[in-house]
């Protein structure tokens, strides 16, 4: 679809035309949905947060400038529904990713975790390692990756599409990826 | 510059100034254990790069629907609350008031429903009724 084509068709929607709220859904409903499902960590969040997002797509069309790209509000509209989601959810326990020294972690320290033969995992293609690591990360890192690495955005960019400081997202960045570092080194038996 | 994982990783992600990418760029030269590191970096990155395959569920036209639904009954909220006006809000306050001063009978009324019941009136009411209708009498007699 051409970018007039798309305009025309936010124009409609605006009107509140269901037929062009329709179509517009169809066209983005699987991106929002995977950035639902990275951001959110699992497949059950990804529906949830998915059909919240697209809720707010719709009613937020107001806000959207014309003659603007719109992957870039629609990614933002989304990444708030999912803030605003998860924020609700988030459960006031400590995370095992609570860093307690530089390069360790809470979860490093507990008992269990000693590469005793028993408690080895076989292993497993790194991908998933990868893909199990992320999901359990605290969202706020889970999202700041997914920034960067599938939507390709610049630290700025990052923190002014998730109201995080500067700072904070140069963190996350740093942690979350010292985690799932830890994660491949064990897959690769790195040292 | 000494080893450090988190200039590397900024300078991966090319969001280091020009001169500290010169300094990190010099560094890896002499460091073989950083040179290793940012391999194993280089790595993650790529993994990280690469898109997820992600199942799409098969009720995802019923989420759009779902979300349409929402999304109107959202809308009609709003037009709701907006369209009532301040005249409408005044209006509907006022409306037990108008309602009950509709009711209220005139002084013809109350003499005739005072017969009805067998009684006359009390003396004050006597008074003001016979009074108002003198007054209402005057002036329809103007017109």
């Amino acid at each position: 679809m051409n970018t007039d084509a798309e305009q025309n068709l936010i124009i409609r929607c605006r009107e509140g035309d269901e037929g062009a709220w329709r179509l517009l859904l169809a066209r983005y409903e699987i991106y929002v949905y995977r950035l639902c499902r990275q951001i959110g960590g699992s497949s059950e969040d990804a529906v949830d947060l998915t059909q919240e997002a697209l809720v707010k797509v719709l009613t937020g069309l107001d806000s959207f400038q014309l003659g603007r790209p719109f992957k870039p509000w629609l990614r933002q509209v989304t990444v708030n529904a999912c803030l605003n989601c998860l924020r609700r959810r988030a459960p006031e326990t400590i995370s095992l990713e609570q860093p307690v020294a530089e390069d360790i972690v809470l979860g490093d320290t507990i008992a269990g975790n000693t590469g005793d033969p028993a408690h080895a995992a076989e292993w497993r293609d790194a991908r998933d390692v990868l893909r199990q690591a992320m999901s359990k990360l605290p969202y706020q890192q889970r999202l700041v990756l997914v920034m960067r690495h599938q939507e390709g955005l610049s630290y700025e960019e990052i923190a002014a599409a998730t109201d995080l400081p500067l700072g904070t997202v140069k963190t996350y960045l740093y942690r979350a990826r010292q985690q799932l570092r830890r994660k491949l080194a064990g897959v690769y038996g790195w040292e | 510059m000494k080893c450090s994982t988190e200039a590397l990783q900024t300078f991966l992600d090319g969001e280091l100034e020009l001169a500290e990418t010169e300094a990190v760029r010099s560094h890896l030269g002499g460091c073989p254990a950083c040179r290793q590191e940012l391999s194993r970096l280089r790595l993650l990155w790529l993994e990280l790069e690469q898109e997820d395959e992600v199942e799409i569920p098969a009720a995802l036209p019923f989420i759009r629907q779902q979300a349409i639904t929402k999304a109107r009954a959202a809308g009609q909220d709003k037009i709701g609350t907006s369209s009532v006006s301040l005249w409408n809000a005044q209006k509907l306050a006022w409306q037990p008031v108008l309602a009950g001063v509709s009711r209220i009978p005139g002084t013809r009324q109350l003499g005739l429903l005072a017969r009805l019941a067998g009684h006359g009136l009390p003396g004050a009411i006597k008074g003001v009724s016979s009074m108002a209708g003198k007054i209402i009498g005057k002036r329809r007699d103007r017109h």
